[in-house]
């Protein structure tokens, strides 16, 4: 648990983009995962495994939010980015370099969003995500190539990615 | 489109200034080794597809209706549309089949002959005969 639980609760972060939610889906995630461990027959698909119970779980956060944004008159669709907590060095680039993919990610829709976390941050296979999101790996890698694609298109990565390619030469 | 290696990168950078929570490892822990409670949550099978799961089984239920109405439909109109009022009974149309037992007990003579085991004839419609009178004395 202690080598999973950082990644998880980061991934959840990433797909949330809130860490009280963040937290409280892990912990729900960690704990279902370890009553039906015995459902897991061999090491290696523990953590898929997990991942799609944290998914399950982010997705259940992420509907109750929509719910609760529909009853409430705030149109701001944009939940509030959690403010980025710097390192000991801290960094004002590196500070705008996280805000700007944070709100990149933000912006895409949830069914894009998930896979581009777990397949480039967790780095699980288009099989895992598969199983995890509960689809097709057909579906995973389309759903992961239109991702691709928008970012790509956003400003806010180009920018990024120009100011890196520029600093490389 | 932005290159995988980049966004790779790009998401780790992100990810790591969420700190995670202290502590958050240890509550898990304790609340897995936490006595179990009385009502345990049972893994429990669940669809793939639950709108088609529901969708077939009501499709077979009202097939089931439909074969189970029409049985007991048919029965009933079996059992009444050979109606044996008017006609007279004989012992050997006692022993044919309860359905067309109004046919053949016009023609119980010709079938004194016949078993179990031959088909019994085609009777035709039966017609029902009224009460027959003795006619009066003159």
């Amino acid at each position: 648990m202690s080598d999973g639980y950082p990644s998880a609760y980061r991934t959840a972060c990433l797909i949330l983009r809130n860490p009280a939610d963040a937290e409280e889906a892990v912990q729900e995630a960690f704990l279902r995962a370890w009553r039906f461990r015995a459902a897991v027959r061999d090491e290696a698909g523990v953590r898929p495994w997990v991942y799609r119970v944290l998914v399950n779980a982010c997705c259940s956060k992420l509907q109750r939010e929509r719910t609760r944004r529909a009853h409430a008159a705030d149109a701001d669709a944009l939940e509030d980015v959690p403010a980025p907590e710097l390192s000991p060095e801290g960094s004002a680039a590196r500070t705008e370099t996280t805000a700007e993919v944070k709100a990149a990610l933000a912006a895409l829709p949830e069914h894009l969003r998930i896979p581009v976390v777990l397949r480039y941050y967790a780095g699980l296979n288009e099989r895992e995500i598969a199983s995890a999101i509960r689809r097709r790996p057909g579906t995973v890698k389309s759903r992961l190539h239109e991702a691709r694609r928008r970012l790509g298109a956003d400003p806010r990565i180009a920018r990024l990615v120009s100011g890196r390619e520029e600093m490389e030469l | 489109m932005i290159d995988e290696a980049e966004l790779s990168e790009l998401l780790t950078a992100a990810a790591t200034t969420f700190e995670v929570p202290k502590g958050g490892e240890d509550a898990v822990l304790a609340a897995a080794t936490a006595p179990a409670d009385s009502k345990r949550e049972r893994p429990h099978w669940r669809p793939r597809r639950p709108r088609l799961a529901v969708g077939l089984a009501a499709g077979v239920l009202v097939v089931g209706g439909i074969f189970a109405l029409g049985t007991v439909v048919g029965s009933q109109q079996h059992k009444s549309k050979f109606s044996p009022v008017g006609l007279p009974v004989t012992g050997a149309s006692a022993g044919t089949s309860a359905g067309p037992s109004g046919a053949s007990a016009g023609f119980a003579g010709t079938a004194s002959g016949a078993t179990a085991a031959q088909p019994a004839p085609v009777a035709a419609p039966a017609v029902r005969g009224f009460p027959q009178r003795r006619p009066r004395p003159r």
